[in-house]
């Protein structure tokens, strides 16, 4: 459940940013994953991606790229940079 | 246009499960809000689309605590899309499944959250090495309960046997014997653990609202009833019986919540006729009290309240009536069980169609509602879910700024303490509210 949640928290900040700078379209998302344990399971990059371009689907990022850059020395996750036009 | 970057470096971290009580410390109940409906949103966005086979599956998973009455209210609700009607057989399996939810939820709430609260202890396994006898049972009560879940839904979780029309294995009869043979004993400790909250010192409090919960004319209503308020600030007749009031049904009734939600989207703060309302034990006791099983009637006299009562806090006293009240009710229902001959039970045929359906049913914390609506094939195109904590959150911030104010000059270690009591009394679905 988590990485979904996590999914959904990206993708509502990257739109909410999307949207402030009147983007038609988000072509690309780049995140940086650290560890993260919840209720003794980690996020997985894979898992992530995943859930992003589901929940995606309908929304002005859902051709967007995904790229996650795993950071395993950090902690949580951070939503680097999205582009588009 | 070109193509633009944003570097945004925005950190997101979740903080697990104190993040809602961190929101409601913090004052910022809006924050707290969408943490409660979080878990619920996703699911009924992945829900779109489906067959609707898939909903009670996937709906069971929005809590940990409580997967079952999740289970049970959407099938309730899908058989109302397809206007089926199931046997009195499959309706009582059904009650036992929650009851026996509503039992194991209570037992761990009350013993391993809420009374180290009161009895200021701050590990909870201090407290059950100081009552280890007490601890021995709330664990033999949750384990009865949980081993009821397996044998009827199939699962102690997630149930399997339960769906639209019945119940895909009856469950057999040697194994519900067992449960009525270990019932008295259960009962017994059922009792044992209230007497534990009829005299812990509960802060005096009242404080205008409303009341609502389930009702029915012919048992105190966990799985089906319609919906009745008690209006506080009408201060009616003193002993405000539920057969007193008028009901309303479930789908008009969360049609009005709907209403007012959209109108306070920003703030989202539920409110039924301008003032917050509480779902829970409290509401069900002070609605429907006279209804009470034999054994939890008595026990609730010998606490010697004022009913109805407003004291929110009382909230926990009144899960330990209910802990009693369930476990009688089991036993009624096993009883009848016992009666009936199996091989002529049946599920309900029907054909999937175009529908729509609100179901409602006595979570642990409060009424459950699910909607959804079908199209012809049985796809979900639309679904809703309210859960107990989303509705009374905005009473859980109104009644912690009145009671609050009736302290002066609180450190904050006392105001955090305070804060937490209250927290703890409303008994927020933290699973389905932390995810």
């Amino acid at each position: 459940m988590h990485d979904f949640h996590a999914a959904d928290n990206l993708l509502k900040i990257s739109l909410s940013y999307a949207q402030k700078n009147k983007f038609k379209k988000i072509d690309k998302i780049k995140i940086e994953l650290g560890k993260f344990i919840e209720h003794g399971q980690e996020i997985l990059a894979d898992n992530l991606k995943f859930n992003i371009k589901m929940l995606a689907k309908g929304t002005i990022a859902k051709n967007s790229e995904i790229v996650i850059i795993e950071k395993r020395g950090e902690n949580g996750y951070k939503l680097i940079e999205i582009e588009g036009e | 246009m070109p193509k633009k970057i944003i570097k945004i470096n925005h950190l997101a971290k979740m903080e697990g499960h104190a993040s809602f009580e961190g929101k409601i410390l913090a004052g910022e109940i809006s924050e707290a809000h969408i943490i409660t409906e979080e878990g619920a949103r996703l699911i009924e966005g992945t829900l779109v689309g489906r067959h609707y086979s898939e909903a009670p599956t996937i709906t069971s998973r929005i809590c940990g605590i409580c997967p079952i009455v999740h289970h049970l209210t959407a099938v309730k609700a899908l058989e109302k899309c397809f206007d089926v009607r199931v046997s009195s057989e499959v309706v009582m399996l059904r009650k036992i499944l929650e009851l026996a939810q509503v039992i194991h939820s209570h037992a761990l709430h009350l013993f391993f959250l809420s009374l180290p609260d009161f009895l200021n202890y701050d590990d909870t396994k201090k407290m059950a090495g100081r009552y280890p006898n007490e601890a021995q049972m709330a664990i033999d009560i949750r384990k009865w309960a949980t081993d009821l879940c397996l044998v009827i839904g199939g699962r102690i979780t997630h149930p399997l046997t339960n769906m639209v029309g019945g119940f895909r294995k009856w469950p057999e009869e040697e194994n519900l014997e067992k449960f009525l043979d270990g019932s008295g004993d259960i009962l017994e400790m059922a009792q044992q653990i209230a007497q534990l909250f009829r005299d812990l010192d509960y802060p005096k409090f009242k404080n205008l609202g409303n009341f609502i919960a389930l009702s029915d004319d012919t048992e105190y209503a966990i799985y089906d009833g319609e919906i009745k308020i008690w209006e506080t600030k009408k201060n009616l007749v003193k002993k405000i019986f539920g057969k007193q009031m008028k009901g309303i049904e479930a789908s008009k009734f969360v049609k009005k919540i709907k209403e007012i939600e959209l109108r306070n989207e920003l703030v989202k703060r539920v409110n039924y006729n301008g003032k917050p309302f509480f779902c829970g034990a409290l509401a069900r006791i002070n609605i429907n009290k006279y209804l009470l099983n034999e054994e939890a009637a008595k026990f609730l006299e010998t606490a010697n309240i004022d009913f109805p009562t407003s004291n929110t806090f009382y909230n926990v006293l009144a899960q330990a009536v209910e802990l009693i009240h369930c476990v009688e009710e089991i036993r009624n229902l096993l009883r009848e069980l016992k009666k009936i001959n199996w091989l002529d039970v049946k599920n309900a045929s029907f054909k999937v169609k175009a529908g729509q359906g609100v179901a409602a049913i006595e979570a642990p914390r409060g009424t459950l509602y699910h909607y959804y609506e079908t199209d012809k094939k049985g796809y979900i195109k639309n679904c809703n879910i309210i859960t107990p904590t989303a509705q009374f959150l905005a009473k859980l911030e109104d009644d912690l700024s009145v009671f609050l104010s009736e302290f002066k000059n609180l450190s904050d270690i006392e105001r955090e303490k305070k804060i937490k009591m209250m927290i703890r009394a409303f008994d927020p679905c933290i699973s389905c509210a932390t995810h």
